[in-house]
């Protein structure tokens, strides 16, 4: 994983002159230098703002560049307004690939576009890559596969992971939360660690969780993998209440409840306590296979018989017809007597509920509690710590008076004994609802059987006075009630036993989903990870000796496990040290974990670029240190840039020695740019292949220079104007300037000058020449096309007329 | 089991009995903490220029307790009132919460019954505030009532079940 810059160009078009700079970046250590106010963080900013990073300064869609890019830029004494602006930089990964981006800053390009062609093309003169246009600044722009940053984290290799938001939404971690780490401006960057972090995503706790990114902490996958086993272990809760509520629908068609399944848990039952059938019968609760056993005896019972005819059973009928009374008024009373006890479950658990639900108020505010403690106005109180502020006596930690010398418990404790109640509450309350259902469950079956008594009383009447010789209706009705109610058993039970199945594999699968649960490690963070911290602590420590902190001894110095921030006696550092140990700090923190990534697996891009570095005057010495520190060994690539106004002399000196590529500019970055002999690249197409033939007449990309130069002949074209009287074609130039032409071979001649000026414009330079040389004469004809005839027509009219004036002298 | 007729005590053979205190558990709205931090809230949030009298204080303070007393501020303020629903009781612990307060000096007594929060308690505010799930309830409900419950508006309230 590694981001490297490989060029940076900048173009800034006036209307008399374009002035433009073209950087190229080595390995390892890179040293810009140049005067204060002279360009130097211009380079820097463009370079965040090429890549759309301009959202990790400011939640602002205006251009963060200085003014000379998008309003005035002086060229000498002259102060003259951009007309247009683009920056380009080249990057390659660590697998070698190479991209070129281009982003328009003013002008007519969409400055939320940023085109990319996957070629060398600042560097090595390529400029035949397909260039592609993706967004920025715009939602999406992370994830849509249009959206640059999508482009730019597959390009270096990161896989970003989504974030919480404040709001409770989820977020990818945004490429510009992460590059505060490894891109310091100027402006605001130097005054704390991570000072400018783009809050405005609100993206909950984005400091640490840049943090863990960037270092490939496995807290992250840990948290990650921890949410998607809490996610499924909530799918499978909600299978299992589904199920079992299928199951108890089931159940209830034959009277029954299901025993010994857990209601709220999915729990594999052992051998032998499988989930059985219980079915309510009026005086108790049978088995479902007993109860099966019982109808089907009294079936066959009914069967062995033949059907009696009414007078042969008259007085059976009679005594059949008492105990069915007395067995209603039975069932009537038993049902009476479980519609109270019923009502009183339902009481009870209304109390729990009530109980349990003030319980879950109390623990919120303790948690609450908790965390007002920490905060830092309340540490300071004196009622915190259990003194009067008034008398300073100590007080205890209740508002009401206690009874005689009770302490009260601690947040803690009292945290500890709610929870303890609440899950002591909660498992009555699980108790109290299955006894609840089971008894609604009886109290139905009482009811049915009623309702069958009382049908059966009916048929037994109807039986008694029904003519003598006619077969009993009672008994008949009675068998095919019975049997009707066998087949339904039957039928239920094999319904039941198949879902008892499923519910087996749900809860199989609960099992291994919180076996994975708790064999996450505890802590977020993992031993690795610890290993990991306490390295970067180890090299934090060493830089900051090498760089000669003051304000505290740096090897007492530790890495918060829970921020990741330097922390001193358990402080945060920051309060504790001078500025200008400050700036020594924010050098080892973020250089560290540059050196980290050498040797540890890091999501770090192994870049770095700091924007005057030299803050609140450092010592000398200090900087010659990060110089040498940042410089590295060859064996770990990487790249340092470092932007400053140190002064050459010194800074040679503080260099001396050190392996690193030195940029260095006299006066301003941008300077105008020569263009160099326009009539050369006129005189034709010998300037080496053309990008078409390239391509051999595939659909060739067009450079931007190349449209540039296109689309400034084609205005030029547009402003024609023909003026007869004259015999001559006005037109305006590049810059805007008039021209005028009185010849077909003038005109051509202005229209290449202005193609060549426009490719100057935008061509990229490589020691003060262009990289590419124009074809303007092709690019001319190219667009002159439409405008061809009605340019002959003039001339050719011109001419004549002036024939026939010299006609008329000469007569 | 030697002696055959043990009372307790002599089963215990005169060993020393010794008495540990354990701590009582206490409501969380008991705590100086807790009601320190609901009082610059209520101060923050529901009140004019971070004045506050008594009698707002009392109501607010009553109508936090619990969800059904939040629910009846609610429907009170909504012109729903349930006559046999108190909307304020009188609280010792909220007087001596602002005493503790006046001493933390988080706010002060500007006249009489009137109290006002200050810069110190401000600050304490913004610090719960910072922390979204911290007191979620008690911020949910006084941004619910602050536009609604005004000096007027309780004098009102107090004057029509006086």
């Amino acid at each position: 994983m590694r981001l490297r810059i490989r060029a940076v160009q900048l173009r800034v078009i006036t209307p008399s002159v374009t002035c433009g700079a073209d950087i190229a970046f080595g390995d390892g250590l890179a040293v810009l230098r140049a005067d204060n106010s002279s360009g130097k963080s211009t380079v820097v900013q463009s370079i965040i703002y090429a890549l759309g990073l301009e959202g990790m300064l400011s939640a602002s869609h205006d251009v963060p560049l200085p003014h000379v890019m998008t309003d005035s830029s002086e060229v000498g004494a002259e102060k003259l307004p951009v007309t247009e602006s683009m920056v380009a930089v080249e990057i390659e990964n660590g697998t070698g690939r190479v991209a070129t981006v281009f982003r328009g800053i003013k002008g007519r390009r969409n400055k939320n576009l940023i085109s990319v062609a996957e070629e060398a093309v600042l560097t090595e003169k390529r400029s035949t890559a397909t260039r592609s246009d993706f967004y920025v600044r715009q939602a999406g722009a992370a994830v849509n596969e249009r959206g640059f940053h999508h482009w730019f984290a597959e390009f270096v290799q990161w896989e970003l992971p989504k974030v919480a938001r404040v709001d409770g939404t989820e977020c990818p971690l945004y490429v510009e939360c992460l590059f505060p780490l490894m891109i310091i401006e100027q402006k605001r960057g130097w005054s704390a660690i991570q000072a400018r972090m783009p809050f405005h995503y609100r993206i909950r706790d984005v400091q640490r969780k840049a943090v863990e990114f960037l270092l490939a902490l496995d807290v992250y996958e840990l948290a990650l993998r921890r949410q998607k086993l809490r996610e499924e272990a909530f799918a499978i809760r909600d299978e299992w209440a589904r199920e079992l509520s299928r199951v108890a629908d089931l159940a209830r068609g034959i009277n029954g409840v299901v025993q010994n399944l857990n209601v709220s848990t999915p729990t594999v039952w052992k051998e032998g306590e499988a989930p059985a059938i219980l079915i309510a019968r009026v005086r108790d609760w049978l088995s479902f296979s007993d109860a099966l056993r019982q109808d089907l005896d009294e079936l066959a019972q009914l069967e062995q018989r033949e059907i009696p005819r009414v007078e042969r059973v008259a007085q059976e009928l009679e005594t059949a017809l008492d105990t069915a009374a007395s067995e209603l008024a039975e069932a009537d009373l038993a049902a009476d007597e479980l519609f109270h006890e019923v009502e009183h479950e339902e009481r009870q658990s209304g109390n729990l509920n009530e109980r349990l639900s003030a319980l879950e108020e109390d623990e919120r505010r303790n948690r609450d509690l908790v965390k007002l403690a920490r905060l830092g106005s309340i540490e300071a109180m004196a009622a915190s710590n259990g003194h009067c502020p008034t008398c300073h006596q100590t007080v205890s930690d209740a508002l009401l008076p206690q009874a005689e010398r009770q302490e009260p418990m601690t947040v803690e404790q009292n945290l500890k004994f709610i929870r303890s109640q609440i899950e002591t509450f909660s498992t009555i309350r699980e108790a109290s609802i299955n006894s609840l259902t089971a008894k609604k469950r009886r109290l139905e079956s009482l009811r049915q059987r009623a309702a069958e008594i009382r049908e059966s009383i009916r048929s037994l009447r109807r039986t008694l006075v029904s003519e003598g010789n006619e077969p009993s209706i009672e008994a008949i009705e009675r068998r095919l009630r019975l049997r009707d109610k066998v087949n339904v058993a039957r039928r239920t039970e094999e319904d039941i036993s198949g879902r008892l199945a499923d519910l087996r594999s749900i809860a199989a699968r609960w099992k291994t989903n919180q076996a994975a649960l708790a064999d996450l490690p505890k802590g977020d963070l993992s031993e690795k990870d610890r290993e990991k911290l306490e390295r970067l602590r180890d090299i934090f420590v060493s830089e900051l000796q090498q760089f000669g902190m003051t304000s505290v001894d740096p090897t007492t110095l530790r890495i918060s496990m829970e921020n990741y921030r330097p922390e001193h006696d358990g402080f945060d550092l920051e309060f504790d040290i001078s500025a200008s140990d400050m700036i020594r700090t924010i050098w080892a923190y973020l250089h560290g974990f540059l050196e980290l990534s050498y040797n540890r697996p890091t999501n770090h891009l192994k870049l770095l670029i700091l924007d005057e570095p030299k803050q609140q005057e450092t010592a000398r010495v200090s900087f010659g240190e990060l110089f040498r520190r940042a410089a590295g060994s060859p064996d770990h690539p990487h790249q340092v840039i470092i932007a400053t106004s140190e002064d050459e002399a010194t800074l040679k000196g503080l260099l001396d020695g050190i392996p690193h590529n030195y940029i260095s500019f006299p006066g301003r970055i941008l300077k105008p740019l020569t263009s160099t002999d326009e009539a050369a690249g006129g005189q034709g197409p010998d300037t080496g292949p053309d990008t078409s033939d390239e391509n051999g007449g595939d659909e060739a990309e067009i450079m931007p220079w190349e449209e540039e130069a296109r689309s400034a002949v084609r205005r030029a074209l547009e402003s024609m104007d023909f003026d007869a009287e004259a015999r001559m074609i006005t037109l305006v130039g590049f810059n805007d300037e008039p021209l005028s032409a009185t010849s077909r071979e003038e005109l051509d001649r202005l229209l290449i000058s202005v193609a060549a000026e426009a490719w100057v414009a935008y061509v990229p330079f490589d020691s003060g020449e262009p990289v590419f040389e124009a074809d303007e004469w092709a690019i001319v004809e190219d667009v002159l096309g439409p405008y061809e005839d009605r340019i002959e027509e003039f001339f050719a009219k011109a001419d004549n007329e002036s024939v026939e004036d010299d006609d008329v002298e000469d007569v | 089991m030697k002696n055959p007729d043990p009372t307790i005590l002599a089963e215990l053979g005169g060993a020393a009995f010794r008495f540990t205190p354990r701590p009582v558990a206490l409501p969380p709205d008991l705590r100086p903490l807790w009601r320190l931090s609901l009082l610059v809230l209520l101060f923050h949030r529901a009140s004019r220029q971070g004045r506050a009298s008594l009698k707002k204080l009392h109501v607010l303070n009553w109508a936090l307790r619990q969800p059904e007393s939040r629910a009846t501020l609610l429907d009170v303020l909504r012109g729903r009132a349930r006559p046999d629903r108190a909307i304020v009781r009188f609280d010792p612990a909220l007087n001596r919460a602002l005493d503790l307060a006046k001493g933390e000096k988080l706010v002060e007594q500007i006249a009489g019954d009137k109290f006002q929060i200050t810069a110190k308690g401000r600050q304490l505010a913004e610090e719960v505030l910072k922390d979204p799930e911290c007191m979620k309830t008690e911020k949910w409900f006084l941004d619910e009532v602050s536009s609604e419950i005004t000096e007027a508006r309780i004098n009102r309230l107090l004057a029509a079940v006086a």
